[in-house]
């Protein structure tokens, strides 16, 4: 529980930051708007990516998928930041 | 869905369930009780002075006034938020001159009339003290802990969603008044949950939004912004006001002819009035206005006094998203965009949620006594935890009523021990409740001395002022008899309740003494 409690909450915090960052760089309006979107998504993304580390077996299983939605996300952030 | 995954979710669900209910419970019910904040700080405040009559003084010398006799520090801020309805005087903000790691500001009340200081804020805590409660727990970084809190009420919510969603509509009405135990509990909860899922939803979004928005502000500055906070907070629609000192006496500046200025543009009065370098050539003055029961209409203007230019303008006509975005939610959290009414069906909802925690942590204690999982010794300290945080609290908000109301307004550092009074109480009903064995007879002994102390709080209003407040209620100031019926009311609630439980607890005693004598 502890093991899972702890992916959910530090590696859906990590997903939703990177995913939200996704978001600003791809959709086409003002910044501020931009901004209240990724605001206003970034907590939802973070509760369901928590949901889905508490479904897993165990801690290693959500960490596992934690893990790889992060990498993905992350490269996928550092394209739009070097591109 | 797969029964493996809801069995998961299930169990996440109730133990973070547990692990927050204490402090969410906190969170709603001083929620619920802030929701008449402004009338609460006007039954506290309104009885001990007379309200002047007569014209209101110009801004400018309301302004002179308030840094009158101060050490103020022109360098920094002076703001005033202008009287109200449920508030006829001006709070004032003074920076001080202070040393590293002291107090930076005084606060007082001023009446709009005679320019009279009326007293500290601080004198009347009772309704601040309350809206912190529900803020930070009044502790330094529980804006953080109720952050965590919320995200883990909205995973709650979500996954309690999750667990019930087949049954989400063919049992919405089903509540089984006639079985006892368990199924009339987790009926309860069912329903109080879907009933007030909407509300519950935008309370927990809000919270997150409130309080650990800081997460992602640091996240998007480092990476969007190469650190640069302010360039993001810029884009955010929060502006710093940074005028250089110019160290020259203003002269003749204009601040009731831009005070007048702005009230006919926008059609209401500023509510924040807020001086930059009061005094300076430098000096900067910015209004702060809302419509009233308005869910968007805010302005913020700034202007440059040497010149009367507007440094910036924002509202309506010259909008930012991200501010206008967080000030609805800000008014859809408190609920003042509607009417008394309004506040009063929020009120019923967040006392519908403190059910909603109850039930919640009965049901934990109920499944896991029936299925023997967990040890007596865990069992007994959640239902000790869970009547604590609940009863308690209760309690103890009462208690602080009776403080705001006994304890004498020239008393130094009158707050301190209105709120010592609150934490004291929480620990006697720690002890209480440890002695004594039974929950029902405990809970209902908390129930009635809450309507006791309640009683007590109006007593006291007509034994100190009987002959103030008829008058006051004539002079169309209703808010002191209004929540006197308010307090009323609830010791009722209180006492019938206690009255009910105790009766229960009685006949459970008695039954288990005719079951030892057999």
């Amino acid at each position: 529980m502890w093991a899972k409690s702890l992916s959910a909450i530090v590696g859906g915090c990590l997903v939703s930051i990177s995913a939200m960052l996704n978001i600003y760089f791809v959709v086409p309006l003002a910044i501020d708007t931009r901004l209240l979107i990724a605001l206003l998504l970034a907590f939802p993304l973070w509760v369901a990516t928590m949901v889905w580390c508490y479904a897993c077996h165990n801690g290693v299983q959500a960490w596992q998928r934690c893990g790889g939605l992060l990498l993905l996300s992350t490269a996928i952030n550092i394209g739009f930041v070097l591109g | 869905m797969k029964k493996d995954f809801l069995k998961r979710l299930t169990d996440a669900h109730s133990w973070l369930g547990l692990i927050i209910s204490g402090l969410l419970f906190v969170v709603f019910f001083a929620g619920a009780i802030s929701l008449f904040r402004a009338e609460i700080t006007q039954w506290s405040i309104q009885p001990h002075f007379e309200l002047s009559q007569g014209q209101p003084l110009p801004v400018s010398q309301v302004l002179a006034l308030a840094i009158k006799d101060q050490p103020f520090d022109a360098t920094e801020h002076l703001t005033l938020v202008a009287p109200e309805q449920h508030m006829p005087y001006y709070r004032v903000y003074v920076d001080i001159e202070h040393q590293a790691g002291a107090k930076d500001h005084v606060a007082f009340y001023i009446d709009p009339v005679s320019g009279e200081k009326i007293a500290e804020l601080d004198a009347f805590y009772l309704a601040d003290f309350i809206y912190k409660l529900h803020l930070d727990l009044n502790l330094p970084a529980g804006k953080y802990v109720i952050g965590l809190v919320s995200l883990l009420f909205l995973f709650a919510l979500v996954s309690g969603i999750l667990i019930h969603a087949r049954k989400i509509v063919s049992n919405f009405f089903q509540y089984r008044s006639k079985k006892v135990g368990r199924s009339q509990l987790l009926d309860l909860h069912n329903v109080v949950g879907v009933m007030s899922l909407p509300l519950t939803l935008m309370y927990a979004l809000t919270g997150l939004i409130f309080n650990l928005a800081i997460i992602y502000q640091i996240a998007f500055a480092v990476v969007l912004y190469q650190g640069d906070q302010q360039a993001l907070l810029n884009d955010a629609g929060f502006q710093a006001i940074e005028p250089t000192w110019q160290d020259k006496p203003w002269q003749d500046p204009k601040i009731d002819m831009l005070t007048k200025q702005v009230t006919e543009q926008y059609g209401a009065t500023p509510r924040v009035i807020r001086m930059h370098h009061y005094g300076d050539d430098s000096a900067v003055i910015q209004f702060i206005g809302v419509k009233e029961h308005s869910l968007t209409d805010k302005y913020d203007v700034a202007y440059r006094l040497s010149d009367n230019d507007i440094l910036y303008t924002k509202d309506h006509a010259n909008p930012n998203m991200l501010a206008t975005g967080l000030y609805v939610l800000a008014k859809l959290h408190f609920g003042d965009y509607g009417g008394f009414d309004l506040r009063i069906l929020y009120f019923i909802l967040a006392l519908a949620v403190c059910g909603l925690i109850v039930t919640g942590n009965l049901l934990w204690i109920e499944k896991r006594s029936r299925l023997r999982v967990q040890s007596a010794t865990t069992l007994l300290l959640a239902s000790k935890f869970t009547l604590w945080s609940c009863g308690g609290v209760v309690v103890a908000t009462a208690v602080a009523f009776v403080c705001e109301r006994a304890l004498p307004i020239d008393l130094i550092g009158r707050n301190i021990y209105m709120m010592a009074g609150f934490v004291v109480t929480l620990l006697v009903v720690a002890l209480l409740i440890t002695i004594q064995p039974n929950n029902k007879y405990s809970l209902a002994l908390l129930l009635k001395l809450t309507a006791a102390l309640l009683v007590i709080t109006v007593v006291l209003d007509w034994l100190m002022f009987s002959n103030k407040l008829l008058p006051m209620w004539q002079q169309g100031i209703k808010t002191v008899l209004a929540t006197e019926v308010a307090l009323i009311s609830v010791a009722i609630v209180s006492c019938y309740l206690g009255h009910k439980l105790m009766t229960q607890s009685k006949v459970l005693i008695n039954a288990d003494v005719k079951l030892a004598t057999i």
